[in-house]
């Protein structure tokens, strides 16, 4: 059950003060009008009862705000920018304001800490749900659940956290799917850039489906690792590959524009030598020659199904757990296939 | 039998209390907040659960020095994404959160989301657009945050506007745009635009196209248009403009495919319209450098690496919000702060203006 929002009232009564005087004890501007002793009770007691100001004029009554706060990654990506301008719309269109944060690097502490702090400042400044862009790690669940307490509700999306509802985008299928594809090409040798399958990190998803789909036709799976600079990595990679693939599976779209090069630097032909497949269909993939086959992220799709939820949510409704989403495969030039989709090329 | 490690949830739900009073009375700095009563009980309590303090709860609380707001109608486009995440890790090196007002692109253009800056529109979105600041702007200060970041428009009655929306005592600083009477970081674009084109005429062109618009009016000093235009001036060149629509590769590709033989050389305000362009011209049959020489603006992630490497200007974000951030954070400290800084780009010479090759 979710606790009832506390009020200055509520504060008011416990103390036998009145609502001015509460009001002002907590405000930045006027706290100074009311006395060291009486300031120090009220803050007392608004800590106890989790006190969070409340700030809409509009929701008084409901002790609503009217406001979401979402939670995005960073958005130097274009994908992150169009997902966040996909989820101003779903708000848009349910009549919800929306609130952005995004993760930074805070210091020397980790993304995780500073997810922690960008929700404990939205829950402060007042909303009545949280939309929480999730990093996959494994204390996510637990962390949310500390930062958030119960006071407003959550909902997660891109990867599952225990006890939460959510929208999931399952990389693993999807990545399954584009190995599939690469097998019904013809391919054997398929080499696989991104995170181990094997390792804790969050995108771990995307190698474990193509080592499924690898391993349940008998073939060798093998992994090249990509770190944080992922065109700098698919270039140094493939500029090492050779003959040793005849296809290669990336974990974005700016990976395999890297191998692009690496590869066509040692003389190695895209399509006609090596494969390649990306992930993301970000904004030039279908520009690039030769044009990418890749996944398609539904941003638009996870924007309204979350929205759905936390309207769900907020309306007392009950709600389904999880939602599972999936990518499309986008067939372009660079798979080698003679059935492109003409609906994603240039002309 | 619990087999994970003891959390302050359930402390908590052991006593009966809220989270927030646990973490309060485990924290050193915030424990004055809570009854010595339920501080000592709360200690006791852990110390018999064997708890151990969460290193990152604590970082949380203590490591926040305070909030900016950020207000912006584009963040779901190429530069301004940039702009906003290197604004979002430059605040946090200083201990700031950012809280961000975005209003969809639904009010703001009619482009393409996730690509396309602003072309032609209808005064009447304009209009909305300026609005939707004011009121993105408002509703931020209402949140009791420590100052304001807003995206500047560019439009006239902006500083007006900005100015009375803050009421005199909120912090405000404004990116994109210089603002009157507000603290501005902003980016000439043209005098990159002349030394790209210089580049250019210096290997040999002549006809040499510009492709892009300018956002406000037409080629004001500070625009893309009207560094090229200084540059084919200066060589006694004939100034060609073809209007298309900023950062979005389809609009580049339809010209691509359009322009063959009239030009030796294209220059573009994006390196999305660039690498668009380049397809239209391969696919027509035209070669990038051999044909045609391409130049971009921006330096995007993949231009170092797409066959041809794209020419381009690059843009100092990191410097910028640097800048931004020091500005507005000298304003909450109560220092006066310079009324505007001016970043240039600079020139990256790759391989699709030839560099290498010259024209017969």
């Amino acid at each position: 059950m979710r606790k009832k929002r506390v009020t200055i009232k509520d504060i008011a009564k416990t103390l036998g003060v009145s609502h001015t005087t509460v009001s002002r004890a907590l405000s930045r501007n006027k706290s100074h009008m009311v006395s060291v002793e009486t300031r120090r009770q009220v803050e007392q007691v608004a800590e106890e009862f989790s006190y969070r100001p409340n700030l809409m004029a509009k929701g008084f009554a409901t002790g609503r705000t009217g406001t979401l706060g979402l939670l995005a990654g960073e958005s130097y990506q274009e994908q992150a920018g169009t997902q966040i301008e996909n989820f101003l719309r779903a708000a848009d269109e349910r009549n919800y304001r929306l609130l952005v944060g995004m993760s930074a690097e805070w210091g020397t502490s980790s993304p995780e800490t500073g997810q922690a702090a960008q929700m404990e400042q939205f829950i402060s400044s007042g909303i009545d749900g949280l939309l929480v862009q999730t990093m996959g790690d494994a204390g996510e669940s637990e962390r949310i659940l500390a930062a958030v307490d119960d006071r407003v509700p959550v909902v997660t999306f891109h990867y599952p956290a225990r006890g939460f509802p959510g929208v999931v985008l399952d990389y693993a299928a999807g990545f399954h799917r584009a190995t599939e594809h690469l097998i019904a090409l013809g391919h054997r040798r398929i080499g696989f850039l991104g995170e181990n399958w094997e390792g804790p990190g969050h995108d771990a998803a995307r190698g474990r489906g193509y080592f499924k789909a690898m391993t349940e036709h008998g073939l060798h799976p093998v992994c090249l690792p990509v770190g944080r600079q992922q065109t700098e990595s698919g270039y140094r990679l493939s500029r090492e590959v050779r003959d040793r693939f005849s296809a290669l599976l990336c974990c974005s779209d700016y990976t395999a524009i890297g191998v692009y090069r690496g590869l066509g630097e040692s003389g190695i032909r895209v399509p006609d030598d090596v494969a390649i497949v990306g992930n993301g269909d970000s904004d030039i993939s279908a520009f690039v020659t030769p044009a990418l086959t890749t996944q398609s992220t539904p941003t638009r799709g996870i924007a309204r199904a979350a929205m759905e939820l936390m309207v769900k949510i907020l309306e007392g409704r009950e709600v389904a757990c999880q939602i599972v989403l999936a990518s499309n495969l986008i067939v372009r030039e660079s798979c080698g296939s003679a059935a492109v989709d003409p609906t994603a090329m240039p002309w | 039998m619990r087999n994970r490690p003891v959390t302050i949830k359930d402390i908590a739900r052991r006593l009966g209390i809220s989270y927030s009073t646990v973490s309060r009375a485990l924290s050193p700095r915030m424990s004055h907040l809570v009854k010595e009563q339920t501080r000592l009980l709360v200690r006791r309590t852990a110390a018999e659960m064997d708890y151990s303090p969460n290193l990152m709860a604590q970082a949380f609380v203590q490591g926040t020095e305070g909030v900016l707001g950020l207000v912006t109608s584009r963040i779901g486009r190429e530069f301004t994404g940039r702009q906003i995440n290197h604004l979002v890790q430059a605040a946090a090196r200083d201990g700031y959160q950012v809280l961000i007002a975005a209003v969809s692109s639904r009010t703001a253009s009619s482009g393409k989301i996730g690509g396309a800056e602003r072309s032609v529109r209808s005064e009447q979105a304009e209009q909305a657009e300026q609005a939707e600041q004011a009121e993105q702007f408002m509703h931020l200060k209402a949140r009791d945050v420590d100052g304001i970041l807003v995206q500047a428009l560019g439009d006239e009655s902006e500083s007006a506007r900005i100015v009375h929306a803050a009421g005199g005592q909120l912090p405000v600083a404004a990116f994109g745009f210089a603002v009157d009477d507000v603290s501005s970081v902003l980016l000439n674009p043209a005098p990159g635009m002349q030394a790209v084109t210089e580049h250019l005429i210096g290997l040999g062109h002549e006809r040499i196209c510009f492709l892009g618009e300018d956002p406000i009016g037409s080629g004001g000093p500070r625009s893309h248009v009207e560094g090229y235009r200084r540059a084919m001036r200066r060589h006694g060149l004939a100034p060609r403009i073809v209007p298309v629509e900023t950062g979005n590769a389809r609009a580049g590709y339809n010209l691509g495919r359009a322009l063959r033989g009239r030009y030796t050389a294209l220059v573009c305000c994006s390196d999305y319209t660039a690498l668009g362009v380049c397809r239209g011209l391969i696919e027509s049959g035209v070669r990038v450098p051999d044909d045609m020489a391409v130049t971009g603006f921006g330096d995007s992630e993949v231009s170092a690496y797409v066959r041809p490497s794209l020419t381009t200007l690059s843009i100092p974000f990191e410097d910028m919000a640097a800048r931004t951030i020091r500005g507005i954070l000298r304003q909450i400290h109560g220092h006066s702060t310079p009324g505007r800084s001016v970043f240039k780009p600079h020139l990256t010479v790759r391989e699709s203006c030839g560099a290498d090759k010259t024209i017969p």
